[in-house]
C-alpha cells in the first residue's frame, strides 16, 4: 500500500463521488450551449410527453420530453445554470453584505452595533421560507428579485459569525498596533480582520449554498421564482406534477438532479467545516 | 434564573415588535401598497377609492400606529378578495395545518429518536449505516420532490392512499410522511450524538463495571440525560414543520395555512399573506423562547451561565 496521495489527503476517497457530481453539474451549466442536445425552448408537438429514450424524427429524448415536446435533458442542463447562478450570486451578495455589517457592528460598537445586531435577530426570527415568500410577493418574481430576496433573507447568518469573530480579534496586539500606527478603519478591517475570519465565513457559505439551491427551486416550484420559459428545476418539477400519472419523468428527473446537487454540496460542506474547525 | 428569564423575554418582545415593523415597512418600501392589492388594469378611480378606503392616503406614521394598534387587538384586517375578516379565514384553515404538523411531529420523533438511540448503541450494525445514509439524504431532500415520489408510489402505482386533498382520514398520511422526513433525520442525528456523548462519560463506565447490561445502562441513565438536547430541538422542529407546510400543502393540495398563503399571493390578497407571515414569525419566536427556557429548566448549567 502506498501512502495516501496528496489528493487523497485533500479530499478523502469516499467524497470523490460527490465532488464528481458537483463538477459534472457545474460543467454542464457552464457549457450548456455545447453539451445540451437540443435548445431548451424548442417545442415539438409531435414529440410531446415521450418517455426517456424515445426517438422522434431523428431526435432522441434521453430523459424524455415534456408537455410541449421540449427535450427534458436539455432543459435540465440549462436549469442547472439557473440553479447554480442564483445560488452563487445570492451567497455572494448576502455573504458580502452580512460580513461587512457584522464587522462594522463589532468594530464600531454602541448604537450602530445594537441596531445592526437587533436587525439580525429580527430577520432571523421570521422563518426563512416565509420571509422569502412575502418579499417575493411584494417585489414580484424574476431572476434579479429572487437573488435580492435570498440575499435579504440570509445576510444575518454571515453577520452573526462575522460579528463574533471580529469581536474576538479586535483587541489582539497586532490589530491594536496597526490602529496605533495610523491605519484607517477600512484598512484594518480588510487587511487584518477579514483574512482571519474568512475561514468561519466560508463554513457558513458552504452550509448556505445548498440551502440557496433549495430555496430557489422551492420559490420556482411555487411559481415565485425565475419565470418561464427560462427552465428552472423547481418550475419544471411543478409543471410535471400535472402529468405525474402519464409522464412521471418530467417531475422525477428535475428533483433527482436537485437532490444530487444539494446532497453533494452538503457532504462536501461538512468536510470543509471539519477541515476549517480542525477536526481532521 | 429570573434575570436570564427577563432578558430572554425582553429579546422575544423586541423581536415581535421588530418583525411587525419590518413587514410593514417592507410593503411601503416596495412602492404603493395599493398596487399590490388591485388587479392589473384597474382604473385610476378604483385605485384611488381603494386607497382612501384602506387609509393608505394618510401619513405613513399614522398608518403605522394604526396598524400596530390593530394588531395588538388581533385585528388583521379584511381579506381584499373575500371581504371577510382575515382572522376568520385563518381560523378555518389553521386546524388542518396543526393536524398535519402534529402527525408529522409524532412521526418524526417516533421514528427519528429510536433510530438515533439504535445508531448510537450499535454503531457498526448495517442498519446504523443505513440510518446514517438516511440522515444525510433526509437533509438534502426537497419536500416537493419527495412528495411527488410518495404520490407516484403510494397513490398512482399502488393506489393505497389518496394523492391529495383532505377528504378522508388517511389523506393525512402521505403529506405527513413527506413533511416529517427532514425533522426525522434531524431527530435521528441529534439523538445519536446526544446518546453517544452520554455513553462516553465516566458514570456510564461505572454503571457498566457494576454489571449493568448495555441496554439497562442506556434505559436507566443515558436516555434521561440525552433527552435534553432532543427536547429543545423539538421546539425548533415544530417551527420548521409549520413553515415546511407551505410547500408540502401545495404539493398535496392540503387545505391548510400553507396552501392559503400561496393562493392568497396568486389572488393578490395581501392582508392574508401578511397575517400568515406575522403568525409564523410569532410562533417561531415563541418556540425559540420555549426551547431556551426548557433547556435552562432541565439543565442548571445553562441557567448559571445566563445569570452572570
Amino acid at each position: 500500500m502506498t501512502a495516501p496521495s496528496r489528493l487523497g489527503r485533500w479530499l478523502p476517497a469516499r467524497l470523490w463521488v460527490f465532488a464528481a457530481i458537483l463538477a459534472v453539474l457545474a460543467l454542464a451549466a457552464l457549457l450548456a450551449p455545447w453539451v445540451a442536445p437540443q435548445s431548451p425552448e424548442t417545442q415539438n408537438l409531435l414529440g410531446r410527453l415521450r418517455p426517456p429514450g424515445t426517438e422522434v424524427r431523428g431526435i432522441t429524448y434521453l430523459l424524455g420530453s415534456d408537455e410541449l415536446g421540449r427535450d427534458l435533458l436539455s432543459r435540465l442542463i440549462y436549469g442547472a445554470q439557473v440553479s447554480l447562478t442564483v445560488a452563487a450570486l445570492s451567497v455572494l451578495v448576502s455573504g458580502t453584505i452580512g460580513t461587512a455589517l457584522g464587522m462594522i457592528a463589532a468594530w464600531s460598537g454602541g448604537w450602530t452595533s445594537t441596531i445592526i445586531m437587533r436587525l439580525v435577530d429580527i430577520v432571523l426570527s421570521v422563518p426563512a421560507i416565509l420571509l422569502a415568500i412575502i418579499t417575493v410577493a411584494i417585489l414580484g418574481p424574476g431572476f434579479v428579485n429572487v437573488i435580492a430576496v435570498l440575499a435579504f433573507t440570509r445576510w444575518p447568518r454571515y453577520a452573526r459569525v462575522a460579528y463574533g469573530q471580529t469581536l474576538g480579534l479586535m483587541n489582539l496586539p497586532y490589530v491594536r498596533l496597526s490602529r496605533f500606527m495610523g491605519a484607517s478603519t477600512p484598512r484594518v478591517l480588510l487587511r487584518h480582520i477579514l483574512p482571519n475570519i474568512i475561514g468561519p465565513i466560508m463554513v457558513v457559505v458552504t452550509l448556505e449554498f445548498g440551502l440557496m439551491v433549495l430555496f430557489e427551486a422551492g420559490l420556482s416550484f411555487l411559481g415565485l421564482g425565475v419565470q418561464p420559459p427560462t427552465p428552472s428545476w423547481g418550475a419544471i418539477l411543478s409543471a410535471g406534477r400535472n402529468y405525474v400519472t402519464t409522464a412521471w419523468w418530467i417531475a422525477v428527473f428535475p428533483g433527482l438532479f436537485l437532490f444530487l446537487l444539494i446532497l453533494s454540496v452538503n457532504v462536501l460542506g461538512d468536510h470543509v467545516r471539519d477541515v476549517v474547525e480542525g477536526r481532521r | 434564573m429570573s434575570r436570564f428569564l427577563a432578558r430572554r423575554l425582553m429579546q422575544a418582545v423586541i423581536s415581535v415588535l421588530g418583525v411587525t415593523a419590518l413587514i410593514f415597512f417592507l410593503q411601503r418600501l416596495a412602492g404603493d401598497p395599493v398596487l399590490l392589492l388591485v388587479s392589473e388594469g384597474a382604473s385610476q378611480q378604483a385605485i384611488d377609492a381603494l386607497r382612501a378606503n384602506l387609509g393608505f392616503d394618510r401619513p405613513v406614521l399614522v398608518q403605522f400606529t394604526d396598524y400596530m394598534s390593530d394588531l395588538a387587538r388581533f385585528d388583521f384586517g379584511r381579506s381584499v378578495v373575500q371581504q371577510v375578516p382575515v382572522v376568520d379565514i385563518i381560523g378555518s384553515r389553521l386546524p388542518y395545518t396543526i393536524w398535519l404538523a402534529g402527525v408529522a411531529l409524532l412521526l418524526a420523533l417516533g421514528v427519528g429518536a429510536p433510530l438515533g438511540v439504535f445508531m448510537a448503541m450499535r454503531r457498526d450494525h448495517p442498519l446504523s449505516r443505513l440510518g446514517m445514509g438516511f440522515v444525510l439524504a433526509g437533509q438534502s431532500l426537497p419536500t416537493f420532490w419527495s412528495g411527488v415520489l410518495l404520490i407516484l408510489l403510494f397513490a398512482v402505482t399502488l393506489g393505497w392512499l389518496p394523492a391529495s386533498g383532505a377528504r378522508e382520514t388517511q389523506s393525512v398520511i402521505l403529506p405527513a410522511i413527506c413533511l416529517s422526513l427532514l425533522s426525522m433525520a434531524t431527530f435521528a442525528r441529534v439523538t445519536r450524538t446526544a446518546v453517544l456523548d452520554e455513553l462516553s462519560k465516566p458514570y456510564i463506565r461505572a454503571a457498566r463495571a457494576k454489571g449493568l447490561s448495555m441496554g439497562q445502562v442506556v434505559r436507566r441513565h443515558a436516555l434521561r440525560n440525552s433527552a435534553i438536547p432532543v427536547i429543545s430541538i423539538a421546539a425548533l422542529e415544530i417551527a420548521n414543520l409549520l413553515s415546511g407546510a407551505v410547500i408540502v400543502e401545495t404539493v398535496f393540495a392540503w387545505p391548510g395555512l400553507g396552501q392559503l398563503t400561496i393562493q392568497s399571493i396568486a389572488a393578490r390578497d395581501f392582508p392574508i399573506v401578511q397575517a400568515i407571515v406575522l403568525l409564523g414569525a410569532f410562533v417561531s419566536i415563541f418556540l425559540n423562547l420555549a426551547a431556551d427556557l426548557l433547556y435552562s429548566a432541565v439543565d442548571p448549567r445553562i441557567r448559571l451561565e445566563g445569570g452572570k
